[in-house]
């Protein structure tokens, strides 16, 4: 009822009463004062309004099949619409809905994207701190990660608007929270932000941090504004470093000779694309408010300039519309961020007296202090990446950068302005001494970062002594931070003062020091000589103490890499030779250290074992240091104990159990190598003719050695004796094999073979392939009769002393290819030879049949008998000699008359089968018929006896062909 | 120029000499003497001559010299010695300036007009083991045994000044693929001057495909062997690739669409192959111009000439002497026509570019050496030519794609534009002065009859009778034309 609908009976009530008082004695009503009276009964009431209650449909009722609907029933559309509702409550339980909802139906998000990003972005300056909390929350765990950067594009102009709007908000609050979802958004969308709006968002901080901005008014929300400024800078980096080598991860497929397509299928759609020259990307954000961004920058450049408004400004546009040309888009960079640095430090020198002054920092204060240092330092790399974007691309190693002229000239121009101002604040309390009273851990932490944080700032001021101007006080300012870079390489983090240690905990202070060691390289390039020892003598101390699998080894190594190339390239580290020398030693006992688990690492070292190896120019000291490294790599491959005890015993190094990518660096390594020492080819080989190391790695080790070896470094010695090592499949240390001792007969020799043909397929066809690529480096070597001639004294007492299935193959394939090329002329084996092949032919050949396990498959048997072929084919004699073996095989069988006398027949039955059959054969056996017939009439004698059936059938053959011949 | 074809030069390691064969009929041609190269060492210099660098064998007097021979007479032309012996020879498509690599990793330029040394410089920490210009001439690719790949626009070369070191100052490389960890043994540019791939093989087993525009790797594709050579077919659909163990490995480069059966693939090339027929370790590949020709050289001692379709060895010719370390094929050189009466004629008729042995060392002050600074070297200009259908049998996409675009600036150039509106203004012009024309026209009409209707002094309108009359007709004339 409305309120004047009450007011009027009340009225009319008392002039009733007044009336009634006049006419009538001593009645009196009693009334309270501000008691309503009952309206009478009878009244009618005609001040009533009636409104219509519209309800579309019940929100609970309405009949929602096939709908998306949350937990309350409640559709997206209603969902938005709430968001938008006047009660801040309601708008709340909407996004709580709305998350609700996506997490029901994941595929509602992307459907309706747009919509949804349009009805939310004006809740980022909503009034109400519980509804942004809730869109924050909302965003960050649905809706942001549901989005790709592809879906967003035309989206995030919209929302960045609203960021914006919300960062220059008049209420404090949406201001400081604003920082937030601007974080959340570049940490989504890096690129898409970054690249187009970095420069509003700078002017955005700017304001936030200066004067009549959240350090005026909300002390306690500076930490999270400075922490959030750090976050889009780091993306701002990224930008800029990844921008020119953009393309660099986005193409390099790898792809694998003969690979099915159907098994790359299934890692990626996008295996393999075509080839294209160009960038074909498409371009991120909008070009034309990049452009016009640009122009806009470009414009006020040279405005300023053309006012020439006192030096500094005038130098620093000056330099920086120089960039705008020089660089393209990067360029504004510089102009729009460059007003940060002033600001920062003002906040710094707000913050620095509760840390610096008191006996007791104060925690938030620090934590800024160290957010700053952070900020500060990220820009100025930005700024040092817009230098160098120019010299990166010409740089001859890219994944290293050198210093080049530009980078100096930005140092240099950094150094003028900024220097002034951090030696002010920033420096005044440099390095930052622990407070004599124990620190609570937190607080100890943060101030060693605070340390190490000016020391990284100052870091990047540094310019070589021939650029620095003749200012005592920024003299002063690389000395400072010199000396506490090397008390930090040393561990003392925190100066101390009297009572704490300022040594602290190795834990806490890795990554620091990881950090400190990354700048290391650009670094010493422009510190003088003095000092270089000095940190290098630091580093090498740091190297040499931390652990093989550490991550301050790994960084210790890519910076040293970083360093020895750099020097082999432009000669700007001048290292002494003592620290080179003392770095490369170390290298080979590490990847010992190392085993085989730490694959990164040992992949680290090998990459720059071999950066060294070819980048060493011939006849240098770091060449001869390269070579000297040779007999320390040798437990890496294998070890052979020396004891007498268990002669031959060895043990594998961590090579063969690492993977395959860095067995094939470890062998490509190698390759540099000038000449090999006896006990490390001796290595090599255990390693090759073992089955741990993969008949690729073999093969390559045996392809690199040939390189070497026909660049002419090794020597023809080493290299031949490797190869027959190769050939026999044993080193002289291997155990499990004793020589034959003296002259045996034909029997124990063919036993001993077919027993050693059992080893089993796989094993047979390895030996096989390593064979074929050891033969094919023999030919390379030039006039095959004369190595042929130098192996065969090698080869027959190899052969005499150590028969063997794998081994004669290999010695027969050798032979065979050397004594048959085209080019020589002569075609008579070597003196050594020439009784030891036709023997060895003969006995490989029942050999051969005798082992039944081997007599199977076609293809693979005829690769296994062609080089007998081969030999035979060679001349009359030859073939005479083999058949004279056969033959007094038989006799000594035939006088023995043991039990496998049948088995033996059997063999040398089917092997002269084999060689009568063959076609090319013909024109020499013709000459040795008489043997041929004599052979036969032994085994006639036998067929005659055989009970078994087997003689009988081949001898039956045998006596049709050779009849025929 | 049909009949003229292609033929195959090919030499050894062994001072076997030069020789040459017809393509497609596999007739000898020709044999140059005295020539015994490392791997990449032959190149031919301009149309006329071609340069040959010599195995440098320790203690043999004459290694590691830079032979001459024009192509009708088998005996050396010249001689040259530079300080060390040079193993990759590479020359421009137009003979102007040759690039040879010294086994200290060093780049040696020399002009090839007059011999002199332009740069000399340390390319490399090891042995170049090949050079390659990109097919416009204007970067010069460098790969050595230390497995960097180095990339070298002319225009640094040839700017002295640019450090103030003058000619033997570091030039500074455009790009440096340091990816291979091997020995690099074979180089090969695309078409597509800067825009185009690079591909090199080394003995690491990989094939690299990298970008020169981008200066990024674009693909690496790994083989069961070491690898000697590396071609594209001039379409670049295929990569062939010469492995040490005499297999010829095909792998197709332009991917499409992936289907459901793998991958869609241009033209025949579905699935790698491999031509298999050379018994020992192939060390050079060229590819013929009509694009299904392959030649191959290898260890054993023979040339193959494989069709690419069908994968079958069309003939094979026997070098035999030695295993063949270098292969080209080029178009017949016109000093080598059919019969040797019309090569002597023709050798009359088109004047040659001047050779002059290779200078040994850098002219100390290039300004002292040459009275006259603005005296070039002598070249021969294009015009001269007399035969203008020899050079458009066998010109490059490039060198129409120029054209084209010239032609194009022409039509398109600000002069014309300018031209245009000239002419344009200048109708608008006339388009106005006869609108005032007639609107001049249309007032007397009407002033006329105005005076007409009004019915003025008579007088007057006997006067004007004539006058009116001759207005009254004009415009009537004028619509008559129109």
């Amino acid at each position: 009822m409305p309120a004047s609908g009450g007011k009027a009976p009340w009225k009319t009530g008392k002039k009733a009463l007044k009336a009634k008082g006049a006419g009538i004695d001593f009645k009196r009503v009693k009334s309270k004062v501000g008691r309503k009276l009952p309206p009478p009964t009878n009244a009618t009431k005609t001040d009533f309004k009636s409104k219509a209650i519209v309800i579309p449909g019940q929100s609970v009722a309405a009949d929602k099949d096939g709908v998306a609907v949350n937990q309350r029933n409640q559709t997206l559309k209603e969902l938005l619409t709430q968001s938008m509702h006047y009660s801040e409550k309601v708008r709340k339980e909407a996004l709580i809905g709305l998350k609700d909802l996506f997490t029901r139906f994941p595929t509602e998000l992307p459907m309706h994207a747009m919509a949804i990003v349009e009805k939310l972005s004006p809740r980022i300056t909503d009034y109400d701190k519980a509804v942004r909390q809730t869109l924050l929350l909302l965003l960050r765990t649905t809706i942001l990660p549901g989005l790709p950067q592809g879906m967003m594009a035309p989206l995030v102009p919209g929302l960045m608007a609203h960021v914006s709007s919300a960062m220059t908000h008049l209420v404090m609050d949406v201001r400081a929270s604003a920082c937030s979802f601007l974080d959340l958004l570049v940490q989504h969308y890096p690129d898409l932000v970054v690249s187009s709006f970095s420069g509003q968002i700078v002017q955005h901080y700017v304001d936030l941090l200066g004067k009549g901005g959240v350090s005026g008014q909300a002390v306690n929300r500076v930490g999270d504004v400075l922490s959030s400024l750090v976050n889009f800078l780091t993306s701002l980096k990224t930008s800029i470093s990844t921008q020119p080598l953009g393309a660099a991860t986005n193409g390099t497929r790898s792809h694998c000779w003969g690979q099915k397509y159907t098994a790359s299928k299934q890692m990626g759609t996008t295996e393999l694309r075509a080839l294209h020259g160009h960038n074909s990307r498409r371009p991120n954000g909008y070009l034309g408010l990049l452009g016009r961004r640009v122009e806009h920058g470009f414009e006020s450049g040279l405005r300023k300039d053309g006012q020439a408004m006192g030096t500094g400004a005038g130098q620093q546009t000056g330099v920086a519309s120089k960039r705008i040309q020089n660089t393209g888009v990067q360029g504004q960079v510089i102009v729009m961020a460059a007003p940060l640095v002033p600001v920062l430090i003002d906040c710094w020198a707000d913050c620095a007296p509760t840390v610096c002054a008191g006996p007791m920092p104060d925690a938030v204060n620090l934590r800024c202090m160290v957010s700053i240092t952070q900020a500060l330092s990220l820009l100025f790399q930005c700024f040092s990446l817009e230098g160098s974007a120019r010299g990166l691309c010409k740089s001859s190693f890219s994944s290293y950068f050198v210093t080049g002229e530009e980078d100096w000239e930005m140092r240099i121009w950094m150094r003028q302005h900024f220097l002034s101002g951090l030696q002010k604040h920033v420096l005044a309390a440099f390095p930052v001494a622990a407070p004599s009273i124990r620190l609570p851990a937190k607080v100890e932490e943060d101030l060693v970062a605070l340390n190490v944080g000016i020391c990284e700032v100052m870091l990047y001021l540094i310019v070589p002594p021939h650029k620095e101007t003749e200012n005592k006080i920024e003299h002063y300012a690389s000395v400072v931070t010199l000396q506490y870079y090397e008390s930090a390489l040393y561990g003392m983090m925190l100066p101390s003062s009297e009572m704490a240690a300022g040594v602290v905990d190795s834990k806490l202070a890795e990554p620091h020091l990881k950090l400190l060691i990354s700048h290391l390289p650009v670094l010493l390039s422009c510190i003088t000589h003095d000092w270089i020892i000095r940190l290098l003598q630091a580093f090498t101390k740091v190297f040499e103490s931390s652990k093989a699998h550490s991550a301050i080894k790994l960084s210790c190594l890519s910076a040293m890499a970083e360093i020895l190339l750099s020097q082999g390239d432009g000669g700007k580290v001048d290292v002494p030779l003592q620290f080179q020398k003392q770095w490369m030693q170390a290298l080979p006992r590490l990847l010992w250290e190392l085993k085989h688990t730490h694959v990164s690492v040992t992949q680290a070292v090998l990459q720059m074992l071999l950066h060294i190896g070819r980048s060493a120019p011939e006849g240098s000291t770091l060449s001869e240091e390269y070579a000297a490294l040779q007999p320390h790599m040798i437990p890496f491959f294998c070890t052979f104990l020396a004891s007498s005890k268990s002669e031959g015993k060895c043990l594998f190094g961590p090579f063969v159990k690492l993977s395959r990518e860095c067995q094939e660096l470890a062998v490509d390594t190698m390759c540099y190598w000038r000449n090999f020492s006896s006990p490390f080819l001796k290595a090599m080989a255990h390693c090759c003719v073992s089955d741990e190391v993969s008949l690729e790695v073999a093969i390559r080790v045996v392809e690199v050695f040939q390189n070497v070896f026909m660049r002419g470094s090794s020597g023809l010695a080493e290299h031949l004796s490797f190869l027959v090592t190769l050939l026999a499949g044993h080193t002289t240390a291997q155990a499990g094999r004793e020589a034959l001792a003296g002259v045996l007969s034909c029997k124990a020799r063919i036993k001993s073979i077919s027993e050693s043909g059992i080893l089993g397929e796989t094993i047979v066809r390895r030996k096989i392939a390593l064979a074929g690529v050891v033969c094919s480096s023999l030919t390379q070597l030039g006039d095959c009769n004369l190595v042929l001639y130098l192996l065969g004294p090698s080869i027959q007492k190899e052969l005499v002393r150590f028969p063997s299935f794998d081994s004669v193959h290999s010695f027969l394939c050798a032979v065979a290819v050397l004594s048959t090329d085209k080019r020589s002329d002569s075609s008579d084996l070597p003196e050594a030879l020439r009784t030891i092949i036709p023997q060895c032919v003969a006995e490989f050949l029942i050999a051969f049949f005798k082992c039944e396990s081997l007599a199977g498959g076609d293809a693979y048997s005829m690769v296994l008998q062609r080089p007998c072929f081969l030999l035979l084919s060679r001349s009359q004699d030859f073939t005479h000699a083999v058949l004279s073996t056969v033959r007094s095989f038989l006799t000594e069988v035939s006088q023995v008359s043991a039990g496998d006398l049948l088995e033996d027949m059997c063999a040398v039955a089917q092997t002269l089968l084999l060689i009568c059959k063959q076609e090319k054969l013909l024109r020499v056996l013709s000459n040795s018929k008489d043997s041929l017939i004599a052979i036969l009439g032994t085994l006639q004698a036998y067929a005659a006896e055989d009970k078994s059936e087997n003689l009988r059938p081949l001898y039956s053959q045998l006596d049709i062909i050779v009849a025929a011949i | 120029m049909e009949g003229a074809g292609e033929v195959v030069v090919c030499c050894s390691g062994v001072d076997a000499g030069v020789t040459l064969w017809d393509l497609h009929s596999g007739v000898l041609i020709s044999h140059l003497r005295t020539c015994a190269t490392p791997r990449n060492a032959l190149a031919p210099v301009g149309s006329h001559f071609l340069a040959a660098a010599q195995l440098h064998k320790p203690g043999s007097a004459g290694g590691g010299a830079v032979h001459f021979w024009t192509w009708h007479k088998n005996q050396v032309a010249f001689k040259s010695y530079p300080v060390e012996p040079i193993g990759p020879l590479a020359c421009t498509s137009d003979g102007a300036y040759l690039a040879g690599g010294g086994a200290s990793g060093r780049i040696y330029f020399w002009e090839v007009a007059t011999g002199q040394l332009l740069r000399l410089w340390p390319a490399h920490y090891k042995n170049v083991s090949c050079l390659v210009f990109s097919d416009d001439d204007s970067l010069l690719i460098s790969g050595a045994d230390d497995g960097l790949i180095n990339v070298w626009p002319l225009l640094r070369v040839l700017d002295m000044g640019e450090d103030n070191q003058g000619a033997e100052g570091q030039v500074a490389a455009m790009y440096g693929w340091s990816d291979h960890t091997l020995p690099v043994t074979g180089l090969l540019a695309g078409s597509g001057g800067p825009n185009a791939v690079v591909v090199s093989c080394s003995l690491d087993h990989t094939c690299k495909i990298w970008s020169l525009a981008l200066g990024t790797l674009l693909r690496s594709i790994v083989f069961p062997t070491a690898l000697n050579a590396v071609v594209l077919d001039p379409g670049e659909y295929a990569l062939y690739a010469g492995g040490a163990d005499g297999r010829i490995f095909i792998t197709a480069l332009n991917f499409g669409v992936p289907i459901s059966s793998g991958i869609l693939a241009d033209g025949i090339l579905g699935t790698d192959a491999a031509l298999i027929g050379h018994s020992r370790a192939v060390t050079s590949l060229a590819f013929s111009m009509d694009g299904v020709s392959l030649v191959s050289g290898s260890e054993d001692c023979t040339a193959r000439l494989w069709d690419t379709t069908s994968k079958q060895v069309l003939r094979t010719f026997t070098h035999n002497k030695g295993p063949i370390n270098c292969l080209l094929v080029l178009p017949r050189p016109p000093l080598l026509q059919h019969g040797t009466q019309q090569g002597r004629s023709l050798n009359r008729q088109i004047p040659t570019i001047p050779v002059a042995p290779l200078s040994k060392y850098i002219a100390s002050d290039a300004v002292s050496h040459e009275p006259n600074p603005w005296e070039g070297p002598l070249v021969v200009l294009p015009a001269s030519y007399q035969e203008e259908e020899d050079f458009e049998g066998h010109s490059y996409s490039s060198a129409a794609m120029e054209r084209q675009i010239q032609e194009l600036e022409q039509r398109g150039s600000t002069a014309a534009m300018q031209m245009e509106l000239e002419r344009l203004r200048s109708e608008l012009r006339r388009a106005l002065h006869n609108g005032q024309q007639w609107q001049q026209l249309h007032q007397e009409l009407y002033c006329f009859c105005v005076d007409e209707l009004m019915g003025g002094n008579k007088e007057r309108d006997e006067d004007d009778d004539k006058d009116g009359e001759r207005l009254y007709h004009r415009p009537s004339i004028r619509c008559g034309d129109r």
